[in-house]
């Protein structure tokens, strides 16, 4: 009981988050910056506050149209976030362009060969997802993404000039996946039994809800910051002027 | 089984490291601030002195009482973060989380001073979150001011 309620919090503070993150991309323009992210928290929000949601509510949580829903979009999601982590990759090389034609062309054909493998194994098993195949499916695929950030992290350690916004963006995306892969591990090692499902969720929402609020962050405080240095730059250019004024009336 | 094992692992190490990732790009921010001082000396805080006791002298490590000045200044600094020029009386996300990243760090050094490794370590960042709360409360008292004189003139005039 307590546990539901407690997953029920975090799901409806993360979906006022996810509100709040497209509210701050809309509204301050933060998507002209960021627009494959924009495009990622959009889908995200949409599949997360609304399609499930929705399923929920009409088929109820037990149900097998709630349970292939949700995992056939989580699949989605992490697929969307690889291409994600692709477009991320981009503006990691933008200080040496002469290494991206090559990542781009390792990042594609990884893409395409795990939509592939995602394809073909789902649908092989897509009378029989829910279960083993599905956490252990999962689980791989989760772990693969977070590889594959946490390069990028790297990568983007060893720039020259550091772009703070990108790196807090993808750090709130090793909390994604990190979590749940971390997760889908033990239950697969323990077979917590019963108990999976409502642990799942708990441990699912909090990550959920660290990633959006470090983004929340990137994109409020980061924003802030940059505002406030662009007043301090503008009053010390405004009182440069009046004492130029002066100086010459002098 | 040995995959699942290895991806469980790593994927706890992973998830560790990025919420330690977060907290000190949080940290940075304050990082090249000079407020904390006027907060120090008013309240007779102790965290600079271990922090230079460590970094700069290299001195065998006290344990048991650095322990226990880190946790006094962290008890201190955290209730002046809520009550101290503070009409809300609440603390900011960013605060809770560092908050809570204190706690488990101090976690963590108990456990590393039991195995015998990296207290210096734990020391430091835990030196460098209670640094950011003396940023934070610094740079706020010293926007409020009392007569003719700043909050931390006054603290420092006391």
């Amino acid at each position: 009981m307590i546990a539901s309620l407690v997953v029920h919090g975090l799901q409806y503070i993360g979906y006022v988050l996810e509100v709040f993150v497209l509210v701050v991309l809309m509204t301050q323009g933060r998507w002209k910056k960021y627009p494959e992210f924009a495009l990622f928290a959009v889908g995200y929000a949409s599949i997360d506050a609304i399609l499930r949601p929705f399923i929920l509510f009409h088929y109820g949580q037990t149900s097998l149209q709630y349970r292939y829903c949700y995992w056939l979009s989580d699949a989605a999601l992490t697929l969307g976030a690889f291409l994600l982590i692709s477009f991320f990759f981009k503006r990691a090389c933008a200080e040496k362009k002469d290494h991206w034609p090559l990542l781009r062309s390792i990042l594609s054909s990884v893409f395409i060969l795990i939509t592939l493998i995602s394809v073909f194994s789902i649908s092989s098993h897509y009378h029989r997802l829910i279960g083993d195949f599905i956490v252990e499916f999962q689980q791989n695929l989760y772990f693969g993404c977070l590889v594959l950030n946490t390069l990028l992290y790297v990568m983007l350690t060893q720039m020259e000039k550091m772009d703070e916004e990108l790196n807090l963006l993808v750090c709130g995306l090793g909390v994604q996946f990190a979590g749940p892969a971390a997760m889908m591990a033990l239950i697969y090692l323990t077979g917590i039994g019963a108990q999976a499902p409502a642990f799942f969720e708990l441990c699912a929402q909090a990550c959920t809800l660290a990633t959006w609020l470090t983004w929340l962050y990137t994109l409020i405080c980061k924003r802030s910051e940059e505002s406030a240095s662009v007043r301090e730059r503008e009053e010390t250019s405004a009182f440069a002027k009046v004492s130029m004024r002066r100086l010459s009336e002098v | 089984m040995v995959v699942a094992t290895l991806i469980l692992i790593l994927s706890t190490a992973l998830l560790l490291f990025y919420l330690q990732a977060i907290c000190q790009k949080i940290l940075r921010r304050r990082a090249h601030q000079e407020f904390y001082h006027s907060i120090v000396n008013a309240n007779r805080l102790e965290f600079p002195f271990v922090r230079s006791a460590i970094e700069d002298y290299d001195a065998p490590l006290d344990y048991s009482r650095f322990r226990m000045q880190l946790k006094c200044d962290f008890l201190a600094l955290t209730y002046l973060l809520k009550n101290a020029a503070n009409s809300s009386q609440k603390l900011s996300a960013d605060e809770k989380l560092l908050i809570l990243n204190f706690r488990v760090l101090f976690f963590f050094l108990g456990v590393f001073h039991l195995v015998g490794i990296g207290e210096k370590v734990f020391m430091l960042k835990l030196t460098s979150i209670l640094q950011y709360f003396g940023n934070v409360l610094g740079e706020r008292v010293s926007k409020i001011r009392f007569g003719n004189m700043t909050a931390s003139e006054y603290l420092l005039s006391l």
